[in-house]
């Protein structure tokens, strides 16, 4: 098992504000992680500099052995990311935007216009590949999006909450997708607060709290570490609560 | 671990691969909006292009008058050569002032705060690509009004020196080639300048903006108080050519556009070619120079811009701009005192995102110095020597600039506030303001502004200039109209024409619908100044000259213009602001 994603006590702050603190943390090919935390936690910032988009104020990322920082290009060449808030051009259609990540990721023509071909087929998204993607509803976007960051088979797919505004039938889709790609042996970073598909998908998971990593191993550690056999909802909140001493107490009393 | 990316031999070829790949998404996204718009609003593009050529045309008869004029200066003064190139020195050279501040404003937008970076940063592309798509984005935004512009400057300029054909080849690559220079020293100063400093960015460029405009008005000052007791003669006027010489040092981009322009107008062919060469290697030096900073720090910068949002504890010239800005919100709401409650709220908001906005500060403080700078000028001008009619010519011609200069303020900064409303218009339509209110709020809020500014400068004009008061009057209603007009246009078609996709607001203003709005304001400008001089001539109809009867008739028709005046504006005022209120009461939410 080689490792995918190495942070080394990572920690970002925006201006004096510390949103990281001292993450550190080691995904191994073929692992499905979820990582989750209250709002604010630090999830989303935690991502942005997976991806480069945000340089760690101290530590080191690596992924797929490249320091983020330093050789950046190569890292981004196995990576897809999907945001939170994903991007479309909205005067181009379904199919030029595709070809454009095809040609982005210097893939070769035949076999990425079949791969294409087979990812319409996959998203369904057949109907209005060819319309302007101004006139999709958010559903689309999100379904045009994900096919567009499976289309050069990344080593590493890291999605912010992916589920959101999907309908259910989208959302099975999506979450096949991510098994299939850890099947592949792919490697899938994925923040979420749907904690039924993290049952569901994830072979680890990680908590963080407050920029902190509380909690990180697969379910049975968790509900060790919390002293607790219950669902992994009760388990995120004793966890996420232990940090809060008074919010624990409230509890324990009623 | 190599098996995993593709081999490093591979990515050398990276480089002009991305750029071709760029390419033709910029021809790809060029292609399918100008076909859509072909498809959904002809009507749209017809009155566009109709209007661009009206303007044109228009541009190119002044500039023609203005060459005459000067060949006629030429019998009694043998200077109109020195005239022309001393022009064409300073008018490229506010250009390049010009460029430099908008395409690094409009690179600070899409660079730094766009969606569509922030995603091709996240993919292989590299940093110098996309900063060359986009700048090559910024130079064809920024340029276009640079060439409606130039264009018939120089056309008229060939056809009055009867310049050979290659001269009327020959200017266009002139044209194109002088925009990449000032460009990339623009591009260069954003990045070095959001690297640098990422949290204090704004007040840099508004520092900097501030020290350009106050050189230059020290320059003119001097220049004008220097040459003031000649009176107006050819020795003032050579005096005044002198001091100006520093425009015309041989290492100014403009004076390689000057000298090049008028030796292919010549037909000395070989000088002609060779500033050419000089424009666009200086330029494609440039730009090479800043593409290749851009690899080595777009993405630190980004990061720096990005990560400061946090700071809880603030410094010193935190607190200063903090105390700045209250006091300002403070004013603004004694000032409003005198509407109610909800509107009030809603004019603080947008002045509240006004003053937050730096690309809109820093281009209210670049038009605000260019004003501030006309109106110094006519302030030295020695006009002890001027008869009453001149007076009152330089008057009216003051009420044009303000129009126009309006004109241009409104269609950038009003214009775009309904669009960019656009994303919390579901809040709108919920919350407890009725959707007309909140557009005669926007109107409130222009017209506050554009009165006190017009009606302030046009006073201290009139005043200085000691005009007759039935002048005066004219004049300050044709402010009024116009103030009260022009804001009402943008208004109602920023509402009518509203793009609610777009949050970049020098793109909304850009944009098909802003184009529009800018053209509107134009024609309505141009009519309320042609109205106002209608009635400010006929005023010096000497009543000595002319016979009871005409005389009489000649009160008639300046009391005719000046109802119509009223009434243009009036139409002005209320049409817009039905459209909008009609289009925005139609909108689904
Ligand atoms: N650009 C920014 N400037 C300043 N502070 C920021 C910025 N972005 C995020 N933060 C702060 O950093 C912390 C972590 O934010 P982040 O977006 O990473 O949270 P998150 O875990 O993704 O939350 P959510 O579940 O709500 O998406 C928050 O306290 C937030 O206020
Ligand atoms: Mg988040």
């Amino acid at each position: 098992m080689s490792a995918m994603i190495e942070l080394h006590d990572v920690s970002k702050f925006y201006g004096d504000k510390l949103a990281v603190d001292g993450l550190t943390l080691t995904i191994s090919r073929g692992e499905l992680f979820a990582f989750l935390g209250p709002n604010g936690a630090g999830k989303t910032t935690t991502i942005k500099m997976l991806c480069g988009l945000l340089f760690p104020s101290r530590g080191t990322i690596r992924i797929g052995g490249y320091d983020v920082q330093k050789q950046g290009d190569l890292a981004r060449q196995i990576i897809s990311y999907v945001p939170d808030q994903p991007f479309l051009y909205e005067k181009l259609t379904g199919r030029e935007f595709l070809e454009f990540i095809r040609e982005m990721y210097g893939m070769d023509p035949v076999s990425g216009r079949r791969r294409i071909e087979e990812l319409i087929e996959v998203f369904e998204l057949t109907s209005f590949v060819d319309d302007l993607t101004e006139s999709y509803s958010h559903g689309m976007k999100q379904r045009t999006v994900f096919a567009a960051a499976l289309l050069h088979q990344p080593e590493v797919l890291i999605v912010d909450e992916p589920m959101v505004g999907l309908d259910p039938k989208s959302q099975r889709l999506v979450k096949d997708l991510m098994r299939r790609e850890v099947a592949r042996g792919g490697t899938v970073f994925m923040s979420t607060h749907l904690l039924g598909d993290v049952e569901e998908l994830a072979t680890r998971i990680g908590i963080v709290h407050r920029g902190r990593l509380i909690g990180c191993g697969t379910l049975d550690t968790l509900r060790k570490q919390a002293a607790h056999d219950g669902s992994l909802e009760d388990v995120f909140l004793r966890l996420t609560a232990e940090e809060e001493p008074a919010a624990l107490a409230a509890k324990e009393a009623s | 671990m190599s098996d995993i990316a593709l081999p490093l031999e591979r990515r050398s070829s990276d480089g002009p691969r991305q750029m071709a790949l760029f390419r033709r998404l910029q021809r790809t996204l060029l292609k399918n909006g100008v076909w859509q718009a072909v498809r959904k609003s002809r009507l749209r593009i017809g009155l566009i292009l109709v209007l661009s050529l009206m303007i044109w045309g228009g541009l190119y008869g002044l500039f023609r008058e203005g060459f005459v004029f000067l060949r006629n200066l030429e019998t009694t003064v043998p200077i109109s050569f020195y005239i022309i190139e001393l022009l064409f020195g300073m008018f490229f050279l506010v250009l390049t002032g010009l460029l430099i501040f908008s395409v690094g404003i409009f690179l600070h937008e899409s660079l730094f705060r766009a969606s569509e970076t922030r995603y091709l940063l996240t993919t292989p592309a590299r940093a110098d690509q996309i900063f060359g798509y986009k700048f090559r984005e910024a130079v064809f935004f920024s340029g276009w009004a640079f060439l409606l512009l130039g264009s018939p400057l120089l056309i008229a300029y060939g056809i009055e020196m009867r310049a050979d054909w290659p001269y009327f080849i020959l200017f266009l690559p002139f044209l194109v080639g002088f925009l990449i220079l000032p460009a990339s020293i623009g591009a260069l100063g954003c990045l070095l300048i959001v690297d640098l400093f990422p949290r204090h960015r704004r007040l840099v460029l508004g520092l900097m903006v501030l020290a350009v405009v106050l050189l230059g008005v020290v320059w003119l000052v001097y220049l004008f108080y220097d040459a003031r007791s000649e009176g107006l003669s050819e020795a003032w006027l050579q005096k005044l050519l002198n001091h100006l010489r520093p425009s015309q040092w041989w290492g100014l981009p403009s004076r390689w556009m000057t000298a090049g322009l008028m030796s292919a107008a010549h037909s000395r062919f070989d000088d002609a070619l060779f500033y050419l060469a000089l424009v666009w290697s200086n330029g494609l030096f440039a730009y090479l120079l800043a593409a290749w900073t851009a690899g080595r720090i777009y993405r630190r910068a980004y990061n720096g811009v990005n990560s400061t949002g946090g700071s809880r504890t603030a410094n010193l010239i935190d607190k200063v701009l903090r105390a700045f800005a209250n006091g300002f919100d403070r004013l603004a709401y004694l000032l409003l005192a005198w509407t109610d409650a909800r509107t009030r709220l809603f004019i603080l908001k947008d002045l509240r995102t006004f003053r937050r906005d730096s690309a809109q500060m820093a281009q209210v403080l670049i038009l605000g110095g260019i004003l501030f700078l006309y109106f110094i000028n006519i302030r030295w001008l020695p006009h002890g020597q001027y008869a009453d009619y001149e007076r009152t010519l330089i008057g009216l011609m003051n009420v044009a600039v303000i129009g126009l200069m309006m004109a241009t303020y409104t269609s950038r900064f009003v214009f775009p506030l309904m669009s960019l409303e656009g994303r919390n218009f579901w809040i709108l339509g919920l919350l407890p303001i009725s959707r007309e209110r909140l557009l005669l709020s926007k109107f409130a809020y222009a017209a506050a502004v554009t009165v006190t500014i017009g009606l302030g400068l046009a006073t201290i004009s009139e005043v200085m200039l000691r005009l007759a008061w039935p002048i005066v009057a004219v004049h300050l209603l044709a402010v009024l109209v116009l103030s009260l007009g022009l804001s009402a246009i943008s208004v109602g078609l920023g509402t009518y024409l509203v793009n609610l996709k777009e949050t970049n607001p020098s793109k909304i203003a850009t944009g098909f619908g802003g184009t529009i709005n800018l053209l509107v304001s134009l024609v309505f400008a141009l009519t309320v100044i042609v109205l106002a001089g209608v009635s400010t001539l006929l005023y010096f109809a000497d009543p000595n000259l002319l016979e009871p009867e005409t005389v009489l008739r000649v009160r008639w028709w300046m009391g005719l213009s000046v109802a119509v005046l009223c009434l243009t504006g009036m139409a002005a005022v209320i049409l817009p602001l039905r459209l909008g209120i009609r289009a925005f009461r139609r909108m689904e939410f």
